[in-house]
């Protein structure tokens, strides 16, 4: 069985789906209770996605003057109207999307390799090695911004999306490189033997067993990092000029006004747009994190 | 540990480079304003920090597209960035690595009084007057984006002035009337609460509109001068300017002026606490003339509402005609890129701009057009924008501005524990003159 030393992944919250019941049997304390601990859970979960959802349907006038938990007295599309008018959702959404898959692909790939060749084929000072890549994780990102800034304009790279990926992935690469090395340790030595044995070199070695079997630390690792890229805002802010490249955190700015005046019903309404991608992959991705938990590479 | 060695270097370098002189040489002289040769259309950018949707993006948009049509090739990229400090931190990045575009927005800070110092942006003094447009610029609109020593180098393109609008209804039942002096307002407010009524309603989120209280009896007792010395050092909150007004905040703290829990309460609550006949007065400017003076107003409202301007005091050494009136973030021209294209479409905009502005019912910042008022305007709407017809000459600067960040930080705290009443106003001044002592030698240099 394989053990997680992944961090708990924050979990998006997903309607609960109805349980399998193939046949009607007497419900006993027991089941009664986690049923009621797990619909709290949901309620808890879902309440704030519930809340952005009603208020995003309510009249400006009556989120500023009645109280903003109440239930709207009216409901209206119009905020999705203006969300749309003032800012550039699709667009916003579409480089999200980019920047947080362009970011992933390069984690992932160089986080897997770069684990497997610390942990699983070893070479002299791979524990330095791997102690560099961790210190990583102690370098504050602000620092890199007037470098980076300096040196994409010397390439031509600012305004562009790879100036956001490259420091995204460079900034998330210690953390992966962690968790993929981690779950690494529990692959069994003798698999790779016997796989030597039967005459396959280290590149196939890590196509074909080193892969399919960490598909789950995958999806954890991505999980974790597109959390953080989705909502990145300083390397988009300091990188990005123009409009046609705002990712959503840029492009929810249009709705600040003259002096502070924000126009929360219109963001409200751009925020339930913008994170309905978001859920979507999330949940479709937690059900793949739970299948990947439940397979191993020895039953035993 | 090496690594982190050279990034530690790499950081400290920048920091440098921050501070120290730019020492990029200019290419060219910030006071040649009139650039001779041929205009070769290009895109040019302007880095700004204005609402999205708003008149100046829009008008400015519609001018450079006409523009464009006689000089083909040429186009303006507009980059707004309306968050205001995720504004400053994008402008001293581009700074930092010598990449201003060719316009950009900035207040007149010292960052910003630095980048003029290096030859960075074109006087706009000189600019304005070759282009024969100074003259018709409101002095107070190039009053508030000057520097300290008198210098322009940004050019405006707003005007507002600030009221205190009021509620006559709410003021009848209260049995109180406008205010004479800045010092009947404490008692105003205990007169309104005793009738049920929030006297004030106040963005408390936002900060800066506590922070304008604070200005104004310096400003009545001392003028202008005042918050000059004060953020060097020069002055301190125990003269007798500042004592005035720290006692004052503090009285309007005891007398519950500001609404419950203000100080987490944001722009569109204080708006809609007034609009909904709530409270009974609201501080703000003429930028919300199109909600506070149109049919756009709450009808249950619409015929009580009204506005004084700043209350003068005994002795005051200002006017009753001297307020605050801003003119927002200025434009600031990039030296290093100004060519004769820059020149002419400056020339051609900035020619056409005001006339386009205050067709939107928006005072100009000149005063050569007159405001188109809207439609659905109530009579207010006129009074409002008669105002600026008979102002003085001085103004009233909003501290946010003046401060050194740090200090201003720590009073936009320290305010909001000194009306609450959780600070003396002795623990109050020692707290401000301590930071200002600490702060503003490094930041004024």
């Amino acid at each position: 069985m394989i053990t997680q030393t992944a961090p708990s992944t924050p979990r998006a919250s997903a309607p609960s789906s109805p349980v399998h019941q193939r046949r009607r049997r007497k419900p006993s304390l027991y089941r009664t209770l986690s049923r009621v601990l797990i619909l709290l859970i949901v309620i808890v979960q879902v309440y704030p996605l519930a809340w952005l959802f009603l208020t995003s349907l309510r009249t400006e006038q009556d989120f500023a003057t009645g109280d903003p938990f109440a239930l709207p007295s009216s409901l209206t599309w119009e905020n999705y109207a203006r969300a749309f008018e003032t800012g550039d959702l699709g667009r916003n959404i579409l480089n999200s999307f980019i920047v947080t898959m362009g970011a992933n692909i390069l984690i992932v790939l160089f986080g897997m390799m770069a684990a497997y060749a610390i942990q699983v084929l070893g070479f002299r000072l791979s524990r330095f090695v791997r102690a560099l890549f961790l210190i990583g994780i102690i370098v504050p990102v602000q620092i890199a911004l007037v470098p980076l800034f300096i040196d994409y304009s010397a390439v031509n790279l600012l305004d562009t999306y790879q100036s956001m990926i490259i420091p995204l992935a460079g900034f998330a690469l210690p953390m992966s490189i962690y968790l993929f090395s981690s779950f690494f340790e529990y692959i069994p030595r003798e698999t790779y033997e016997a796989a030597s044995l039967d005459g396959a070199g280290p590149y196939r070695i890590f196509g074909l067993i080193t892969l399919p079997l960490s598909l789950n630390t995958v999806v954890t690792v991505v999980l974790v990092n597109s959390i953080f890229i989705w909502n990145d805002f300083i390397f988009a802010n300091t990188f990005v000029l123009s409009e046609d490249l705002k990712t959503i955190p840029l492009g929810l700015q249009n709705y600040i006004g003259a002096m502070g005046k924000v126009d929360w019903t219109a963001t409200f309404a751009a925020v339930c747009v913008t994170i309905t991608p978001l859920l979507l992959v999330f949940l479709v991705l937690n059900k793949a994190m739970i299948q990947g938990l439940e397979s191993g590479a020895t039953k035993g | 540990m090496k690594k982190l060695l050279r990034a530690a270097a790499v950081a400290a370098v920048t920091a440098l480079a921050l501070t120290a002189c730019g020492g990029g040489g200019t290419a060219t002289d910030p006071s040649n304003v009139t650039p001779t040769g041929e205009i070769k259309p290009r895109e040019i950018s302007w880095l700004l920090s204005r609402p999205a949707d708003g008149a100046v993006i829009n008008i400015m948009k519609k001018l450079a597209d006409d523009y464009a049509k006689d000089h083909p090739g040429f186009a303006l990229n507009l980059i707004t960035t309306p968050d205001r400090p995720s504004y400053i931190q994008k402008l001293e990045t581009l700074a930092a690595a010598n990449k201003l575009p060719e316009l950009f927005d900035t207040d007149a800070t010292p960052f910003a009084q630095e980048l003029a110092k290096q030859g960075k942006m074109v006087d706009a003094d000189k600019l304005l007057k070759s282009l024969d447009v100074y003259d018709d610029y409101r002095p107070g609109a190039l009053d508030y984006q000057r520097f300290d020593d008198g210098s322009l180098y940004m050019i405006p393109f707003q005007f507002e002035l600030e009221f205190i609008w009021y509620n006559k209804a709410l003021f009848e039942k209260a049995g109180v009337s406008v205010p004479k002096s800045l010092d009947d307002i404490p008692a105003m407010c205990t007169a309104l609460r005793n009738s049920g009524i929030t006297p004030i309603a106040i963005d408390g989120q936002d900060q800066w509109p506590l922070e304008r209280y604070v200005a104004y009896q310096p400003f009545r007792e001392a003028g202008p001068d005042f918050v000059q010395k004060l953020k060097k050092g020069e002055a301190s909150f125990t003269d007798e300017a500042g004592q005035k007004t720290v006692n004052w905040m503090a009285d309007l703290g005891k007398a519950k002026c500001f609404q419950e829990g203000f100080s987490a309460q944001g722009y569109s609550d204080a708006q809609n606490q007034f609009t909904s006949g709530q409270a009974a007065m609201y501080n703000i400017g003429t930028w919300e003339l199109p909600s506070l003076a149109t049919d756009k107003l709450n009808p249950e409202v619409r015929d009580d509402v009204d506005f004084f301007t700043l209350p003068t005091i005994e002795g005051s050494v200002t006017a009753a005609n001297e307020f605050v009136s801003p003119s927002g973030i200025g434009m600031a021209v990039n030296s290093k890129t100004y060519d004769p294209l820059v020149s002419d479409f400056l020339k051609f905009a900035l020619a056409k701009y005001p006339a386009e502005y205050a067709a939107t019912g928006a005072l100009s910042p000149t005063t050569n057009v007159q405001t188109a008022i809207p439609a659905n305007a109530t009579p207010l709407y006129k009074k409002a924008l008669e105002t600026a017809t008979t102002l003085g000459d001085k103004q009233a600067m909003p501290w946010d501005t003046q401060l050194d960040p740090t200090t201003n930080g720590r009073l936009q705290q320290e305010l909001v524990l000194l009306v609450q009443g959780n600070i003396s106003p002795e623990q109050f001044t020692k707290t401000m003159d301590d930071a200002i002592k600490q702060n503003a030698p490094k930041f004024f240099k």
